[in-house]
């Protein structure tokens, strides 16, 4: 054991002497993060605000609902809204001049239609040059037409019952009276707000996937100021330097075979498992110390309360996963370069899938059915979960689960891998 | 103490190391010398368990190698003809490393290294990070490595590759130090000169075969006073070969377009220059050697050492 770890302390002493690259991937999660926060939420990491143009065609009381829906409670937050009058075409040379997200045409009739319970339908033109605002709009605005047909039928009974106090009011729901208007609204707003914890499930809200929290939602009632950017973005990114710090130490293996002390420690006394595990375990070492590193300055630039169980396990089972990786892909590797550049790409792939560059709200159905597969995919989750919706230990069990066993699964297969090739003097 | 008996290794069609079979006592220095590619690094490979022979066997006082290798590899002290240093440690820190590999600690590794330190002349420099260190510098760091832990039989290759004069003569005493400490030494080298100033007793090796073994005095004595004489010229390698055969007591050693070399025999390298510009053949240059390891060499193999 002392010479394993006689090994383990050489290659951790090489690393602190040649600090560079180690540095470089310990800021690349910490300046990504920190650009989107300063790029997307100001100085204080808030997320941007929605511009979002309204076409209300319609002019009756359900249009005024879904418009102020946009400008009313945990929505408003995240929309600027500006109502438009009626615009041409498609909306595309305005939606360029005001800048906006996206262009939502709330058609003639909706009022009498959701009133009738009859289909309507909602018309949102994005702007694909504001980047993923355009799909917080969308995505708002299909949970709102959802609850607009939830609505639409479980308050059957009331509607039916409006429905004739509309009736002097025309096709278009329009008498030109707000206080008949605020009354209607009152009285819709009461029945809406008594079933919402029923029907309504605060969850699907939107601000919970694009705009600043995770895919867990954020639980109503609480904080109105969503996690910020920088800790939505620095779980996954960190994720990837660490996959990528791990590859960077087990190569070292094939380094010092290059270097040929690897020749030279094969010479000694050692058999070729000890050699491995040495370099398993600085691997391991390695990541384990910059995951240290990392969650100190995270918790100094945005402390927050975090299960500490679930934290340490999580961490310990991210540990094995990114040593099982890299043992792995290098074992398989013929050299150095094929290996590095095996392992970049697969940590790349690892990373998109897995939604730690961008939220997976807003990848492709492709890449989100991708997701399981990646390693990176259950660390960012389970961080996401700790981090920024306070989740507990509980909740993480199924990531450390996975994270762990194919982590030990990895290294149990490639094992016998690195043994053949050492004994074989491939690497010597 | 150590024992090579028939080694044999082959990497594919290539027959590496055909049957070579040595042995080396205690305080002993033994060379293996011959040209790149004799097969030399693949012998001591196969005796320092890197390789597994695929024939014959290793043994170390009475040990066989397969048997116990991890026994033995203790004992053994393994320099290779690469430089292989962690150049972002210093000097100490490398030696530390590589002692602790062999078991010792504390005290007794600090001593150890600074011993090996001391032996090969770096103690001043000994906390300076070895990507300082110039090249022959480097080399002496190599051997301190493998001397770390006093071993009882030392495996140098080509420890002194591309290092000038005064290094490699203070290296060269160094080996002498470790055989006289009661150390066996294995020696692989390709220069004739350190072989004949160096080694207790030489194997020739080429081809992956020991061609002649001995000491110094008994590989010269198996060629006798015989002088070998080099002709240049404008001359076909069939055209001298030919023209020199027939002149009595000579043995043509090699030939090729335009060089010839030949053993002058009993009459001497003037009596045969007489005889062989007699011949007519368009002669530019001559030279004469005395009886020494290239010229047995030559005489072995039919092309020089350092071809």
């Amino acid at each position: 054991m002392r010479v394993v770890l006689s090994m383990v302390a050489k290659d951790l002493r090489r690393r602190w002497r040649a600090p560079i690259p180690t540095l470089v991937l310990l800021a690349f999660p910490l300046i990504f993060a920190g650009l989107v926060a300063l790029t997307f939420g100001g100085g204080g990491g808030r997320p941007p605000k929605v511009h979002l143009l309204i076409e209300d065609r319609d002019g009756g009381l359900v249009g005024r609902l879904v418009a102020a829906a946009f400008e009313q409670g945990e929505a408003q937050p995240y929309f600027e809204v500006e109502r438009v009058e009626r615009v041409a075409g498609d909306g595309g040379d305005l939606l360029e001049r005001r800048e906006a997200a996206a262009l939502l045409r709330l058609p003639a009739g909706l009022t009498g239609d959701v009133l009738a319970g009859r289909p309507a339908r909602l018309e949102l033109v994005k702007n694909p040059a504001q980047s993923i605002l355009p799909d917080v709009a969308e995505q708002v605005s299909t949970v709102l037409a959802e609850g607009l047909s939830s609505a639409a039928r479980l308050l059957r009974g009331p509607l039916d019952q409006l429905r004739a106090a509309f009736t002097p009011l025309g096709p278009r729901g329009d008498d030109g009276s707000d206080r008949r208007v605020a009354e209607i609204a009152v009285l819709v707003n009461g029945v809406v707000r008594r079933a919402r914890p029923y029907v309504l499930p605060p969850v699907v809200t939107l601000q919970t996937t694009t705009l600043g929290a995770t895919g867990g939602g954020r639980q109503a009632g609480g904080s109105p100021r969503g996690p910020s950017l920088f800790l939505l973005f620095l779980p996954g990114v960190a994720v990837y330097s660490l996959f990528s710090l791990s590859d960077q130490t087990m190569r070292d293996l094939l380094v010092e075979a290059r270097l040929k002390t690897l020749r030279r420690q094969l010479a000694g006394p050692l058999t070729a498992g000890r050699v491995l595990v040495g370099k398993a375990l600085a691997t391991a070492a390695v990541a384990g110390l910059s995951l240290v590193f990392l969650s100190v300055l995270a918790a100094l630039v945005a402390p927050r309360r975090v299960d500490l169980a679930g934290y340490l396990l999580l961490s310990l089972a991210l540990v094995v996963a990114t040593t099982g990786f890299a043992s792995a892909v290098f074992a398989a590797a013929r050299n150095e370069r094929q290996g590095a550049t095996l392992a970049n790409m697969a940590s790349l792939v690892m990373a998109f899938a897995g939604g730690a560059f961008i939220p997976l709200d807003s990848l492709p159905g492709v890449l989100r059915a991708l997701a399981p597969f990646s390693l990176i995919y259950w660390a960012t989750r389970g961080y996401r979960q700790l981090v920024a919706n306070g989740g507990s230990l509980r909740a993480v069990l199924p990531d450390i689960a996975i994270l762990a066993g194919i982590g030990l699964v990895l290294l149990v297969l490639s094992a016998p891998l690195w043994q053949r090739r050492l004994l074989r003097g491939e690497l010597s | 103490m150590i024992r090579a008996e028939t080694l044999t290794k082959r990497f594919g069609e290539k027959l590496a190391v055909d049957g070579i079979s040595f042995q080396v006592e205690a305080g002993e220095i033994y060379g293996l010398l011959g040209p790149n590619g004799a097969g030399k690094t693949t012998t001591l490979s196969m005796i320092s368990g890197l390789l597994a022979p695929d024939l014959g066997r290793i043994t170390f006082d009475g040990i066989e190698l397969a048997s116990d290798p991890l026994r033995i590899k203790q004992r053994l002290g393994v320099v290779p003809q690469e430089v292989a240093l962690y150049e972002e440690l210093t000097a100490l820190e490398n030696v530390r490393f590589w002692g602790s590999l062999y078991g010792l600690s504390g005290k007794a590794l600090a001593a150890a290294a600074e011993r090996a330190l001391a032996q090969v002349e770096l103690t001043g420099r000994a906390r300076d990070a070895v990507k300082t260190y110039s090249g022959g510098m480097k080399r002496r760091l190599n051997l301190a490595l493998g001397l770390v832990h006093s071993p009882r039989a030392v495996l140098l290759d080509e420890v002194t590759a591309g290092i000038d004069p005064q290094a490699r003569a203070s290296i060269l005493e160094l080996v002498r130090g470790v055989a006289a400490a009661g150390a066996a030494v294995i020696y692989t080298t390709h220069y004739l000169e350190e072989a004949e100033r160096l080694c207790d007793r030489i194997g020739i090796v080429d081809h992956g075969r020991i061609l002649a073994e001995g000491t110094l005095d008994e590989l010269k004595a198996r060629l006798g006073e015989e002088e070998v004489v080099t002709l240049w010229g404008r001359f076909e390698a069939d055209v001298a070969a030919a023209a020199l055969a027939g002149i009595p007591g000579t043995r043509v050693l090699s030939a090729a377009a335009g060089k010839v070399a030949l053993a002058a025999g009993e009459r001497g390298a003037a009596g045969l220059l007489a005889e062989i510009y007699r011949g007519g053949l368009a002669i530019d240059r001559v030279a004469i050697e005395p009886p020494s390891l290239n010229s047995l060499f030559l005489r072995l193999t039919g092309r020089e050492l350092r071809d």
